[in-house]
């Protein structure tokens, strides 16, 4: 604790060493103009970028809370009834053959999502941009005359033979949009509900307790050790000037992921102890009310009506869904 | 005469072999007693903190809670370990490693749940922690993102609403405010007047007339090396400056540990009382 000068404040000092004197260039000014030729480096690109990845961490976990407390259909719905249905339609869509279900699926889930308030540029970038994207990347072979025979729709390589088909284009769009139905309810679910809910909602599917206790903890901590690693960051870029090499910037990444590797553990046991001490035995309680309201029970009719729809069609021979 | 709220004799803790963390501590702590862990940086005084709240089993010597004794295997009875852990809370010094919960008010309800209070109780004790520390704005908030005086602030929200008879801080002003310190000294008088029994660990020796009135200090060799009546304790200026735990440019002024800032331009004269 620093003395304050003068006044007589209070403040006992712990003792540094004896006869350590203070260098004599700590008390010499810093001379204001640089010292080297002026250069016009900016800071290094590897600290910028990774200190804007975390910051983006950041916000979105903050969009996903607000997205939960926002007041719309799915938030309004029971956590338990949330994810069953939601696993339903997961499943549902996997299950689905007809580019129209498929298309069906796409269009509730935005719907869904609409009327719980979740902007649709924010669910769009959060369900389609990177799964559905990357499966197109995947299902992009499939278009063509070599994997998928068929009406050719346009020739790419006349010598090779090679045509982009119909048939091609329809296996793709099956498996493109069968994946981002199946992302976007998985989206809705984590979207529109608390996190602890979520947490309890999966112990009363049957989730093991220990696969939830590890999800609770991944969680809390990504929080503390985004701040921790951006901290160090920070340190380091106010030391230093213009950008790093390579190989600095690998010590440097081996260094921290060594110190938060630390630090985490050290911040697990306390943590684990401060759970421990207001009474944490194994099994996670939360305020929440589980009662279902009509809303649930309206919505469950709903999902067995329609569970009805896709039976039926499956059961009719040469129909399917 | 009723038991000790904790009895040590002997206490010794590693946390690697070889390396003692504490060395041979007897203590007893009374209810309504208000102790001050001293101790330079290192000496032992979290890990003695730790030790009372049961989160750590002593590595050698004995000791009791309440009058029974209280050992890793007892904390395992769920019974004992649910009336423990409602009569003894502690605030850690790290708010970030309490704060676990998605918002702030189900961090608050976080013991009273778990330690099986009804819920009509546990709601009511939420609010009322609300009330008393003036968090309401924050209760939908998620802890890890408040400042630190707010982190602190719901930490210590999280533990009183247990209402446990014994509280341990592990220096409780670090981090806030002047403002929120002189609050925080005002509401463990208050808590100390309804007959709360209060331990802490601190190095702010100007606070502690009001914060304690007998003080244990923990040495660099992790053993105790005085316990006794805060006056007494403080004006023991030898021992605190061998304890490497004030300046020697330290005085006591009128029960207050003070420090001057000293100018070391030239040579000067300079005479401590």
């Amino acid at each position: 604790m620093p003395s304050e000068s003068g006044n007589n404040t209070p403040s006992p000092l712990t003792a540094p060493a004896a006869g350590s004197d203070v260098p004599v260039w700590l008390l010499c000014p810093q001379a204001a103009t640089p010292a080297g030729s002026l250069s016009s480096k900016r800071g290094s690109p590897f600290l910028e970028k990774t200190l804007g990845g975390l910051a983006h961490l950041v916000a979105a976990a903050f969009d996903a809370d607000a997205a939960s407390a926002k007041d719309g259909l799915l938030q309004r719905l029971d956590a338990r009834v949330k994810v069953v249905s939601l696993l339903g339609f997961v499943v549902a869509a996997v299950l689905a053959h007809r580019l129209t279900t498929l298309a069906a699926f796409v269009v509730l889930a935005v719907a869904l999502a609409l009327a719980s308030r979740i902007s649709l540029r924010h669910f769009v970038l959060r369900a389609w941009t990177f799964v559905p994207l990357f499966t197109a990347v995947i299902a992009l072979p499939a278009i063509t005359s070599w994997v998928s025979p068929g009406h050719s729709v346009l020739t790419v390589w006349p010598a090779q033979h090679l045509a982009i088909t119909t048939s091609g284009l329809l296996t793709a769009a099956h498996l493109i949009l069968r994946v981002t139905a199946a992302v976007s309810f998985a989206v809705l679910l984590t979207l529109c509900t608390r996190w602890n809910d979520l947490l309890r909602a999966l112990r009363v599917v049957r989730v093991p307790q220990m696969f939830v206790f590890v999800l609770a903890m991944t969680y809390r901590y990504i929080h503390l050790l985004v701040r921790l690693l951006s901290q160090m960051l920070l340190a380091r870029k106010s030391r230093s000037v213009g950008p790093a090499s390579a190989a600095e910037n690998r010590r440097f990444l081996g260094a921290s992921a060594g110190a938060l590797f630390g630090k985490s553990q050290v911040l697990s046991e306390q943590v684990y102890a401060a759970m421990l001490s207001r009474g944490y035995t194994g099994e996670v309680h939360t305020l929440e009310h589980w009662r279902l309201g009509w809303l649930d029970l309206a919505w469950i009719g709903g999902c067995l009506a329609g569970l009805a729809v896709l039976v039926s069609l499956a059961l009719i021979p040469g129909v399917g869904f | 005469m009723a038991a000790p709220v904790f009895a040590l004799q002997g206490v010794s803790y590693q946390y690697k072999a070889g390396v003692p963390a504490l060395d041979a501590v007897s203590l007893n702590v009374e209810a309504g007693q208000r102790l001050a862990l001293l101790g330079a940086n290192g000496s032992g005084k979290s890990t003695l903190l730790m030790i009372l709240a049961g989160l750590l089993a002593p590595s050698g010597g004995e000791i009791a809670a309440f009058g029974e004794p209280l050992s890793a295997e007892r904390l395992r009875d769920e019974r004992f370990a649910r009336v423990f852990r409602r009569r003894v809370g502690i605030v850690f010094q790290s708010s970030d490693a309490q704060l676990f919960s998605p918002n702030v008010r189900d961090e608050i309800a976080f013991g009273p749940l778990h330690l099986e209070l009804p819920e009509a109780e546990v709601l009511r004790r939420v609010e009322d922690t609300l009330n008393l520390l003036g968090l309401h704005e924050l209760a939908e908030r998620a802890p890890y993102n408040l400042s630190g005086g707010e982190k602190k602030k719901v930490a210590l929200a999280s533990v009183l609403a247990i209402n446990p008879d014994v509280l341990l801080f592990d220096e409780p002003t670090n981090g806030l405010d002047p403002r929120t310190q002189r609050w925080l000294i005002e509401l463990l008088g208050r808590l100390h007047e309804a007959g709360k029994t209060i331990v802490l660990a601190t190095h702010h020796l100007d606070l502690l007339g009001e914060l304690a009135d007998s003080a244990l200090i923990l040495g660099e060799d992790h053993r105790v090396a005085v316990c006794g009546p805060l006056g007494e304790v403080l004006a023991n200026r030898d021992l605190l400056l061998r304890v490497n735990l004030i300046h020697e440019h330290a005085h006591l002024h009128g029960g207050a540990l003070h420090s001057h800032e000293h100018a070391h331009q030239g040579e000067h004269e300079h005479e401590h009382e």
